[in-house]
């Protein structure tokens, strides 16, 4: 029980880590996170993709590849409705992870 | 939409679907009775050609509310239908009376 | 491509104007269908065994269904199903001069449950899914059949039509314009969960296949249709010899065939689940042990081991050639019947995803009519009462249908029909009045669609601990996970209509004197 709650939770937390990574890596959105008129920075969309791939490993240790292989995609729905509902309401959440990619 | 006119709508849909799902049957069929004539047991033939039928026909919608000219979708759906259902009666075994 | 885009724009719109109401009405049942079972527990409170109790080893079959089995003797079929995780009752089903009847057994004791007669979810919420509960001609398996490929074409005509699929993935803007924000929710829900979405119908269709295509399947077997399914699920029909004999004992055969199982598959979980009777008490009695629904595979009724009613000896073993495992695989997509708690609450997620997805387009079209300044004329009148009584109208009559369940008699009847019967009349009629108001409210019956919904879940949630005791904290207390969890979803239900209704109970109240206005200003959001 334990086991599956910290598998779950961890594939959770990279869901919403790569959509949130993915999301602000998009021009309108980084601008509405940062305030800033300036561009998304590349590393921003790669770890979006890494992070959301990964959410698939603690699907597979759980269940197997064949479960996994619907488990994961519906994370990431999910993570990628919370995110965009983030993006809509409070972008301010998003400044945190956002602010990790910014070049200096 | 390529034609405005109601009429010809209402045509094209009745072309489409119903002969599209001819097409399919068809398909079904004649795929079904070739994979059975090569060495497949029946189920698993007729299974096979049916669970591809389903997207073919989903192709057959997108091209027939494409395709301007309704002459050649009429000719091409009805036309495929008739011939796979031909070939496919000619594949298959008899009816059993029983 | 740009010719390619406008022709599926066309086809997606009149696709989706036609098919909407009715896809939202499948999608809705589907999604609740997702529990189906847990309705049936909190329906039918006689069936409200904890899960323990099917965990525990259960008691000796052959005790157990005795009198049953005594009572309903040589049918031609007769389906035991053993108690599960999700359905802790033995269940026994057959035909009963071409009515199908289930009775439920305690699988400790071997009492059978009765209680106040309900379809529920298995018997109504989940048969509406895929036929409408239209049997005439099986015309309802028709209609689904044609809804399943309306939303593979909508689909692929909506893919088409897209330019920037990324870049639509995160965009919701709430603060511009209604028809934007609307078609913003429309295409995120589809493309959030689309596979998903892809999935559904696709394998929908080929669960029926064997309706939709007869004259194709037959072909190989002579015309022969009992022949194709005798292959394909390795059945033979068995006739009757006239003569009783004593029967083997079933408990001997589930063991036996757990234990061939067990033995092909030892990491695996092995969990038989259908025993099926053919002419039980006769000299040509057989028996079929089933692993239809695995609990820890995708892939269903792959295995079956037949055993001679009489001696127990065991007369065949099937298992799934290649095309039909690969067909049970995919039609196990769609029938989700194995053990995954989070992977069910994500299929409802997905269902609820889908239904935002239709019901956020019927919108868009909606206030892409006025918008476009054709008016408001009867045909939009129409169209928007169709679809506020095919979303939220929808969603308030099954409130409805569970609040009738907990406040009709268990003897009700009325004008010749049963209470199971009478509760779907109330489902129907609450439906119809839906449409009533939403003709005459228009724009505003989505926030007072809303709030009918909201009193509804709390009323069914406080309905159920009123009339059987089980409010969430006792039902817990039990170990009945599935009641709790059903009236938790009920209050959460509760909550978020209200607050639907709270947002767009403002901005309509204004405008209820001019219908055009009202439509270009409201911004409601589906119930769910």
């Amino acid at each position: 029980m334990i086991s599956s709650i910290v598998c779950f939770a961890l594939a959770l937390a990279f869901a919403l880590a790569g959509c949130a990574a993915l999301a602000v890596s998009q021009i309108r959105n980084w601008r509405k996170v940062m305030g800033t008129a300036a561009a998304a920075p590349k590393s921003a969309r790669r770890t979006g993709w890494a992070l959301s791939i990964a959410a698939l490993i603690p699907c597979v240790i759980h269940d197997g590849v064949a479960f996994a292989m619907l488990v994961w995609p519906l994370m990431l729905a999910v993570a990628a409705l919370a995110i965009a509902m983030a993006l809509a309401y409070h972008p301010r959440i998003l400044t945190p992870i956002a602010a990790r990619f910014r070049q200096p | 939409m390529a034609t405005t006119r109601p009429l010809l709508l209402a045509l094209r849909i009745v072309i489409v679907i119903v002969g599209g799902y001819a097409l399919m049957a068809g398909f079904a069929g004649l795929g079904g009775m070739g994979l059975a004539r090569i060495g497949m047991a029946g189920s698993e033939a007729v299974l096979l050609a049916a669970m591809l039928s389903f997207p073919l026909y989903l192709g057959v919608i997108l091209w027939g509310f494409h395709e301007r000219s309704l002459r050649r979708i009429a000719l091409t759906i009805f036309g495929s239908a008739a011939v796979s259902v031909a070939f496919a009666l000619a594949l298959a075994p008899p009816a059993a009376t029983g | 491509m740009e010719a390619f885009r406008r022709s599926m724009s066309g086809l997606h719109t009149w696709a989706g104007v036609v098919c909407s109401a009715l896809l939202f009405a499948m999608f809705w049942m589907g999604t609740l269908s997702v529990f189906d079972r847990e309705i049936d527990q909190w329906m039918k409170p006689q069936l409200r065994l904890s899960p323990d109790v099917a965990a525990d080893a259960p008691a000796s079959l052959d005790r157990t269904l005795q009198p049953l089995l005594a009572e309903l003797g040589d049918r031609s079929a007769l389906y035991i199903y053993l108690p599960k995780e999700r359905e802790p009752t033995l269940r026994v089903g057959y035909d009963d001069a071409e009515t199908w009847t289930v009775r439920h057994l305690d699988p400790a004791t071997g009492a059978e449950l009765t209680g106040p007669d309900s379809l529920a979810g298995t018997g109504f919420i989940f048969p509406f899914h895929f036929s409408f509960h239209i049997s005439w001609v099986g015309l309802g398996y028709w209609i689904a059949g044609f809804l399943a490929m309306a939303m593979l074409a909508l689909l692929a005509s909506g893919i088409i039509i897209h330019r920037k699929i990324f870049a639509e993935f995160f965009t919701f803007r709430p603060d511009r314009k209604a028809r934007r924000a609307t078609l913003d929710l429309h295409n995120m829900t589809s493309l959030v969960a689309l596979p998903f979405h892809v999935m559904l119908p696709l394998t929908g269709l080929f669960i029926f296949f064997s309706i939709y295509l007869p004259w194709s399947i037959a072909l190989p077997f002579g015309g022969d249709t009992e022949a194709f399914f005798d292959e394909m699920y390795g059945t033979k029909t068995v006739e009757a010899a006239g003569e009783t004999a004593p029967m083997a004992s079933l408990d001997t055969m589930l063991a036996i065939a757990e234990a061939r199982w067990r033995a092909r598959d030892p990491d695996g979980t092995v969990r038989p689940d259908v025993i099926e009777l053919h002419r039980w008490g006769d000299a040509n009695a057989r028996v079929s042990v089933q692993q239809v629904f695995p609990a820890r595979a995708i892939a269903m009724r792959r295995q079956t081991i037949t055993f001679d009613g009489v001696t127990g000896a065991i007369l065949s073993e099937y298992t799934a050639p290649p095309v039909r495992t690969a067909h049970a695989w995919l039609a196990g997509l769609h029938f989700i019947q194995f053990d995954h708690w989070v992977l069910r609450w994500l299929y409802f997620f997905g269902g609820l995803t889908g239904c935002a997805m239709i019901a956020t387009g019927l919108l868009f079209w909606l206030r892409s009519r006025v918008s476009r300044r054709r008016g408001a004329d009867a045909r939009f009148w129409a169209m928007q009462a169709t679809t506020v009584a095919s979303v939220t109208g929808i969603i308030l009559a099954t409130g409805a249908f569970l609040v009738a369940n907990r406040l009709l008699p268990e003897d009700a009847s009325f004008l010749g029909e049963d209470r199971a019967a009478l509760e779907v009349w109330v489902f129907a009629m609450t439906w119809v009045a839906a449409l009533q108001h939403a003709v005459l409210r228009q724009a505003a019956a989505w926030g007072e669609q809303c709030w009918v919904i909201a009193g509804f879940a709390l009323a069914a949630a406080c309905l159920n601990a009123a009339t059987t005791g089980d409010h969430p904290l006792a039902a817990g207390a039990a170990g009945l996970w599935s009641v709790a969890s059903l009236d938790l979803a009920l209050l959460a239900t509760a909550v978020v209509a209200g607050l639907a209704a709270r947002r767009m109970g403002g901005s309509t109240s204004r405008h209820t004197r001019s219908p055009t206005v009202a439509v270009a200003n409201t911004n409601p959001e589906p119930a769910e």
